[in-house]
C-alpha cells in the first residue's frame, strides 16, 4: 500500500534535507512542533518540496489555495495538505 | 560586389554537387538554367526541399529579382514551387544586381520571424586550401541561414554537397559516413548526437564547424577525441547580422584581444554583459546581439541568451549557464534548462536530463545536484529534474526552449 499523506510529506522533507539543506547539518526529525524556518529549508529547499509533493501525491495546495497561505511549522505544512487532500477525496 | 550567381558559377563545371539521397548531377548541368527574359517577377518564395532543380533557380534569381523569400516546405515533393509575390508586374528588373534574401530565424526563443539579408553579406569569406577538395554535408534546413551558409561554402568551394533526407539523425549520420564526409557544420545538440550515432568516430571529418548555440568545452574536447584529424572551428553568427566570430583554438568562448581586432568579422564590444556587434556600414550604431558573455581571464565566455532568463523568487538565473554545469557531472549526456511556474518562488529551475546508457537516474540526480550546488549560486540550483530518453530539438538544430 501506498504511503499516506503524512508520511509522504515527512519522507519528502527528508529527501529534499538530504539533498538541499545545509552541509553537514544532521536531519532534523522534522516533528509537527518544528518550525519549518528553523529546519535548515530555505524558500528553495521550500519549492522544491512543494514541487515533489505536486509530482508524488498529484496535487499543490498553495496553488489551490485562495489566499497566500505560509505554515509556520512542520504540523501546519503537513495539515495543510491532509485537508487539502481530503478535499479531493470528498469531491 | 560577388553576387550569389557569381559564387556558383566559381564552380568547376562537371565536378557532382549535390550527393547521396539526391540525383546525383554535375554542376554543369544545372548551372545551364536561367530565368526566362520574358517573364521577370520582382519577388519570389521559394518553399521547397534542396534539389537538383533549386540550385539553377537560385543562382539565377540572385540578382535578378528584387528579394527572394524562403520558406519551409509545403509538401515532401522535392519540387521546387516557384510561387510568384508580385509576378510579371514590371518586366523591368529593377534590382541592379542586388537581390535581398528573406529568410525564416530559427525561432530559438520566441515564434521564428522573417529577416531580409542582402546577398554579397551571405557570402562564405573563408578560402579553402589548394588541393584539398572538400565534401560537405548538410544537415541544415538548407533554405535556413545556417543552411545556405553551408550551401554557399560547399559552391564556393567546388565542394560535394551531401544531402541526407530529412529524418532521424542516426541514419543521415549513416548517409555522411556512407558518403565519405569531410566537412561538417551543426549545433552543439546535434553533435552530441551525432557522437553517440557513431561511437566510433568521425575519422573521415577534416573541418569540424559548430554553432549556433553555446559552444561549451565539453563537446569541443568530445569531437577532438572523436575526430583527431578535423579542424574544429566554433562560429558565433546571426540571420541579423551574419558570420561574427569564429574560433579555432580548440577553447571555448573567444580570446578578449577580439574586442580590440576581431580578425574575421565586424567590431565586437560588451555593454552591460550583452555582446554588441557593429556590422559594416552601420557606423557608428551597434547592434545589441542578446547573448549575454563574461570576461574570464582572457576569453569571453558567452553565458546565453537575455530572453531565457528565470526569474526564480526574484533571482536572475542563465539557463545556459546552469545546462554547462550540469554537462561537467560525470553520466549526464544532455541537459535542457527551464523555468516551470512554482506556486511559491514564481519560477523555478526545471532540468530535462539524459544521463548516459545503464546509469542509475536517481544516482546521477544526487550527484548532479551536489555538483550545482559547488559551482551555482543557491537559486540556480534546479530544483525540479526530470529524466528523458532525448531532448527535443528544433528544426534549426537548437534545443527546444519553448
Amino acid at each position: 500500500m501506498s504511503l499516506g499523506v503524512r508520511e509522504t510529506v515527512q519522507a519528502v522533507l527528508r529527501d529534499v534535507f538530504a539533498e538541499y539543506g545545509p552541509e553537514d547539518a544532521p536531519l532534523p526529525a522534522f516533528q509537527d512542533h518544528q518550525v519549518m524556518l528553523e529546519s535548515g529549508l530555505d524558500s528553495l529547499a521550500f519549492a522544491v518540496v512543494v514541487t515533489e509533493l505536486d509530482d508524488r501525491l498529484g496535487f499543490d495546495p498553495f496553488t489551490e489555495a485562495e489566499e497566500p497561505f505560509y505554515p509556520r511549522t512542520v504540523g501546519e505544512f503537513i495539515s495543510f495538505y491532509e485537508v487539502s487532500a481530503q478535499g479531493r477525496a470528498g469531491s | 560586389m560577388t553576387t550569389l550567381r557569381q559564387a556558383l558559377q566559381r564552380v568547376p563545371p562537371g565536378r557532382e554537387f549535390l550527393v547521396g539521397e539526391r540525383a546525383t548531377r554535375t554542376f554543369g548541368d544545372v548551372a545551364n538554367l536561367h530565368w526566362s527574359q520574358h517573364f521577370v517577377p520582382r519577388a519570389v518564395a521559394l518553399t521547397c526541399e534542396i534539389s537538383e532543380t533549386a540550385l539553377p533557380i537560385l543562382a539565377a534569381l540572385d540578382g535578378a529579382v528584387d528579394r527572394v523569400y524562403l520558406g519551409p516546405q509545403t509538401p515532401a515533393t522535392g519540387v521546387v514551387e516557384v510561387d510568384c509575390v508580385a509576378a510579371a508586374l514590371d518586366h523591368v528588373v529593377s534590382s541592379a544586381g542586388r537581390t535581398d534574401w528573406v529568410f525564416r530565424t530559427s525561432g530559438t526563443s520566441g515564434p521564428p520571424a522573417s529577416l531580409a539579408k542582402a546577398s554579397d553579406s551571405l557570402l562564405p569569406s573563408r578560402k579553402v586550401a589548394a588541393g584539398e577538395v572538400p565534401r560537405w554535408g548538410l544537415l541544415y534546413d538548407w533554405w535556413r541561414f545556417a543552411g545556405i551558409q553551408v550551401f554557399l561554402e560547399a559552391a564556393a568551394s567546388g565542394s560535394s554537397l551531401i544531402c541526407p533526407a530529412p529524418g532521424d539523425l542516426a541514419r543521415r549520420a549513416l548517409v555522411l559516413q556512407e558518403q565519405r564526409c569531410t566537412h561538417l557544420s551543426a549545433t552543439p545538440s546535434l553533435w552530441r548526437r551525432l557522437l553517440t550515432a557513431q561511437p566510433s568516430g568521425w575519422t573521415n571529418l577534416r573541418q569540424i564547424t559548430l554553432g549556433g548555440e553555446v559552444v561549451d568545452q565539453q563537446i569541443l574536447n568530445g569531437l577532438r577525441r572523436a575526430a583527431p584529424a578535423a579542424r574544429i572551428t566554433h562560429i558565433y553568427a546571426s540571420t541579423e547580422v551574419g558570420p561574427v566570430i569564429s574560433v579555432q583554438d580548440g577553447e571555448a568562448g573567444f580570446p578578449v584581444s577580439f574586442l580590440n581586432h576581431n580578425p574575421s568579422g565586424p567590431p565586437l564590444a560588451i555593454d552591460d554583459g550583452e555582446l554588441l556587434v557593429q556590422p559594416a556600414g552601420t557606423e557608428p550604431q551597434w547592434f545589441r546581439t542578446g547573448d549575454l558573455v563574461e570576461v574570464a581571464g582572457d576569453r569571453v565566455l558567452f553565458v546565453g541568451r537575455s530572453s531565457s532568463v528565470i526569474n526564480v523568487g526574484g533571482e536572475k538565473v542563465q539557463p545556459e549557464m546552469v545546462e554547462r554545469v550540469l554537462l561537467e557531472t560525470p553520466g549526464i549526456f544532455a541537459a535542457r534548462v527551464l523555468g516551470t511556474a512554482s506556486s511559491t518562488l514564481g519560477s523555478i529551475v526545471s532540468a530535462d536530463i539524459v544521463v548516459l546508457q545503464g546509469l542509475d537516474p536517481q544516482v546521477v540526480r544526487q550527484a548532479a545536484v551536489a555538483h550545482c550546488r559547488s559551482r551555482l549560486p543557491r537559486h540556480a540550483v534546479p530544483a525540479r529534474w526530470r529524466f528523458v530518453e532525448e531532448l527535443d530539438v528544433t528544426r534549426a538544430g537548437k534545443i527546444a526552449r519553448a
